[in-house]
């Protein structure tokens, strides 16, 4: 058996190495290693004022921001008993909903090396940019930027677009969708697609899924005492594994996969049982997010408050879980007096992830081993700060 | 003219600059060849460049960070720290280790503290037109243009704590209303024609100093580093 | 201000001498020629720009921003305001409550700073330079810390901020206009209550404008033009093009345009050798 040593894996989010135990080509099992340093969110929130957090938690990945801002807002507005109005948490679910979009554009954009044959994919590269550039200016709209969005805040949305942008969205929805499609068309063309995209699709693997909820997230959806953590160096024994800067998270102690195909197969009776399909899975919950994205335009209600009045930060704990782009996200929240912060623990997808990924890679080529571990999209910046849970 | 070779490389960052410069690339095609993870099939594909874009601030408890960054300067003709962790620590300021499983990583810093860098570009993230500018003023080689970012080059942290003390409270400030334009968190605002910072919303980014009509004069005036 | 490049007055493309051909607004009380109402006015009428965004005078020293879309806006809201109108952050309201996008921006070097770049280097994707189609700055010597100033004038003079009717530039004199009489103060005593932050400012001409303007005593009833770029130039040519504005060469009065932007910059060592 021969070990195969990427350094630094490329076209991932962040700093990641990939060991590849392969006998005769095919892998029989694999480490991934995080390597990014940990910058240390939750200790750095520790003392301050819950305002601070939500712009901190964003600042941890630049790729699904919004999620850990609805994520810790989430959780701070529980702990000090709070809850946005109706318009409030449409918009936040609209701003989540965008986000996920821009999210897995990009990671479209990573796989496209994997997946689609090399004369084509400048062309991928453009159309999903366009689409990038669209639905970003949406967010920059409604929520203030295209990245790291201020005006998302605890109770719901610190400043409000004005009627006549509303209807200026709403206005060019249809360009939107008519830039989606072309991105849709082209990713799901198997003629222009690699033979590492037909081995997928021959290769069937499903797991335990986890997922909170489909277009938000629920927190009474799960049970948060079930979620267990460990240091990836005491889950994998090998000597490599002991520069991981990671912690890897179990359900009811099981690996548990999380992410859009979680979600399509828990909410929607997705049944594309190959690795393949956490691609098409993927493309799917784009277009039902911008779909979702279109009806809440429709539903936002001008006149109506968008944030909670009267907020108070004091003692308390709160949990919030939200369906970030990757899968399900957990932030719990422990206020003290005037309301500083005394613990914020986080587990992020990636983390129930990277034991899954680990897993499909088993009995696949040594190509197709790395293109599924891009194709559960891990987020270094968001696993490298994980406080290990009791 | 032939293409510039630019390499992008992203260290303790949050990603966020790294989508700002896939962003502005299909604009910049004609002018630069871009060496990004997200675009490579491997590792990097030459061994000298033109330009490295660095994303992300240094870890200075990684040896191999710092040695990283020490190859790239070796690399590169230039090197530009691009966001505000690159350039001036940005929210690492704010890191302070102690967390598992790697509590010893307590030290984030600009790139500049460790390598000499040519030009910083503040902003949380700075937006994909701000990286168009930026090639359109080096191509065209008008470096009075970009005298501001060579200046930000030498200078460790800038926030808006630094704007209050540095020009509002030493009565500088003329009220222009430029800062209150310039803050990505909503953390300035203009009360009876001065700033006012609202501390817990400042992410200590620096573009509401290096933005500053005052503030940037006197940047320029104290001139670069050596 | 941050220097653009080596000369003093910036980047000058070409340097003239203009003055409005409309009758209605050499009336007012503009003290030069009236140009940089009679360019905007040009622009407003050939539709290359759908506002202009400057700042008006409402009462005695104070002011405030105004979107003018219209010959007679923009007369209202020409001559000197005295002391700066923040209105940066009130622009960005102003563009998108109105929906504006393409805007002409009348302001002083400071702002016109501001303005230029964040138009050459758009770092916010709030940013909306890209909506500022000219910047118009005006010579500038120094705005009144006019909360100083009108305390100053309170304790010497007696004289109360609501009396101030209207405040005027006379020779060597400002005038303070009230209802019991004019009140004349040497220019030289109220040039000490100009804002601290000004008396370390550089920038005379506003070098990051596309255009400057602004006026020099030897050549009274005309405005001096100073264009830096091809926006500037359009303005101005096209404005003569179409009959709204008289030009002549101005290359002449350099020389004393540079004698008063060195003078600034003098008062600005001089100051910031006492800060630091």
């Amino acid at each position: 058996m021969s070990e195969i040593v990427l350094d630094k894996v490329c076209r991932i989010a962040g700093e990641a190495k990939l060991i590849l135990y392969e006998e005769e080509g095919i892998v029989q099992d694999a480490l991934f290693i995080a390597t990014a340093p940990v910058r240390g969110f939750e200790k750095m929130v520790i003392g301050k004022n819950p305002l601070f957090t939500v712009e901190a938690a964003m600042r941890i990945c630049g790729l699904c921001h919004a999620s850990h801002g609805i994520a810790a807002s989430e959780a701070i507005e529980h702990a000090i008993g709070i809850i946005p109005p109706r318009n409030g948490r449409l918009m936040r679910e609209a701003l989540g909903l965008i986000n996920r979009a821009q999210s897995h554009t990009l990671l479209f954009l990573m796989v496209a090396g994997d997946l689609i044959k090399e004369n084509k994919r400048n062309e991928v590269l453009f159309k999903l940019m366009n689409f990038h550039a669209k639905i970003s200016d949406y967010l920059l709209k409604l929520g203030g930027a295209a990245t790291h969005p201020p005006n998302l805040t605890i109770g719901g949305m610190l400043s409000v677009p004005k009627w006549s942008v509303f209807n200026n969205l709403k206005a060019r929805f249809k360009e939107l969708l008519t830039s989606w499609n072309a991105v849709e068309e082209i990713l799901i063309d198997e003629d222009i697609q690699t033979e590492i995209a037909d081995e997928l699709r021959d290769t069937r693997k499903v797991s335990t899924y986890l997922a909170s909820g489909f277009f938000y997230g629920d927190k009474y959806n799960i049970e948060w005492e079930k979620v267990s953590t460990i240091p990836y160096y005491d889950f994998r024994k090998e000597k490599a594994a002991r520069e991981s800067t990671t912690l890897v998270s179990f359900y009811n102690g099981e690996k548990v996969e999380t992410g859009p195909r979680a979600r399509m197969s828990t909410y929607r009776e997705f049944k594309n049982e190959s690795l393949y399909g956490l691609h098409l899975a993927r493309i799917e919950d784009t277009r039902l997010a911008i779909q979702r994205l279109g009806e809440i335009l429709d539903e936002v209600q001008m006149g109506e408050p968008f944030r909670t009045g009267d907020i108070t930060f004091r003692p308390g704990k709160g949990i919030g879980v939200y369906e970030a782009p990757r899968g399900t996200l957990i932030h719990y929240v422990e206020l003290g007096e005037e309301g500083r912060v005394l613990n914020l623990k986080i587990v992020v997808p990636t983390m129930f992830n990277i034991p899954v990924m680990e897993e499909m890679a088993k009995g696949l080529s040594v190509k197709a081993a790395e293109a599924v571990m891009r194709l559960y999209d891990p987020c270094i910046p968001c696993t490298t700060h994980v406080v290990k849970m009791r | 003219m032939e293409k510039l070779k630019v390499l992008h490389v992203d260290f303790a960052g949050c990603e966020g600059c790294n989508v700002s410069i896939i962003r502005a690339y299909p604009k910049l095609m004609d002018q630069i060849d871009l060496d990004i993870s997200y675009l490579q099939d491997g590792s990097c594909k030459y061994s000298e460049y033109d330009i490295a874009l660095i994303t992300g601030g240094a870890c200075m408890n990684e040896p191999r960070v710092v040695n990283e960054l020490k190859e790239i300067r070796e690399r590169a003709k230039i090197v530009v720290a691009f966001g505000s962790c690159a350039a001036l620590g940005g929210i690492l300021r704010f890191c302070r280790g102690g967390q598992a499983p790697r509590p010893d990583h307590r030290n984030f810093q600009p790139v500049n503290s460790v390598i000499h860098v040519d030009y910083s570009i503040p902003g949380c993230p700075p937006t994909p037109q701000m990286l168009q500018s930026f090639f359109k003023f080096f191509i065209a080689g008008n470096e009075a243009r970009l005298r501001l970012f060579k200046v930000t080059a030498g200078l460790k942290k800038l926030s808006g704590f630094d704007l209050v003390d540095d020009i509002v409270l030493t009565g500088l400030c003329i009220g222009c209303g430029a800062c209150e334009l310039s803050c990505p968190t909503g953390a300035i605002k203009l009360v009876e024609k001065r700033p006012t910072l609202i501390q817990e919303r400042c992410i200590r980014c620096g573009t509401c100093y290096i933005r500053c009509p005052r503030a940037s004069q006197l940047m320029c005036l104290g001139g670069e580093k050596p | 201000m941050m220097p653009i490049s080596e000369n003093l007055l910036g980047q000058i493309r070409s340097v003239y001498l203009g003055r409005a051909t409309d009758q209605e607004i050499l009336k007012r009380k503009v003290a030069s020629g009236g140009a940089v109402t009679a360019m905007l006015t040009y622009a407003l009428e050939k539709d290359l720009i759908d506002g202009v965004v400057t700042a008006k005078r409402t009462k005695g020293l104070e002011g405030e921003a105004i979107v003018a879309r219209t010959k007679e806006e923009l007369i209202e809201a020409a001559g000197n305001k005295w002391s700066i109108v923040p209105f940066a952050a009130r622009i960005k309201t102003k563009i998108e409550e109105e929906g504006l996008k393409r805007v002409g921006v009348v302001c002083l070097p400071c702002q016109a700073q501001f303005f230029g770049q964040m138009r050459d280097f758009p770092i916010l994707e709030t940013d909306f330079g890209n909506r500022i189609k000219y910047i118009v700055s005006l010579f500038c010597m120094g705005t009144f810390a006019f909360e100083a100033f009108l305390n100053y004038l309170r304790v010497k003079y007696g004289v109360r901020a609501e009396e101030i009717e209207d405040i005027k530039l006379s020779g060597d004199f400002l005038e303070i206009h009230r209802e019991t009489g004019v009140l004349a103060i040497p220019l030289k005593e109220a040039f000490s209550y100009l804002q601290t932050g000004c008396l370390v400012c550089s920038d005379y001409t506003g070098v990051w404008s596309d255009v400057s303007a602004g006026f020099v005593e030897s050549e009274p009833g005309w405005t001096v033009l100073i264009t830096r770029d091809q926006h500037g130039e359009e303005l101005v040519r096209g404005a003569e093009k179409e009959g709204y504005l008289e030009l002549r060469d101005g290359s002449h009065v350099l020389g004393e345009i540079l004698k008063k932007a060195r003078e600034k910059v003098a008062r600005a060592q001089r100051n910031m050798a006492q800060l630091f």
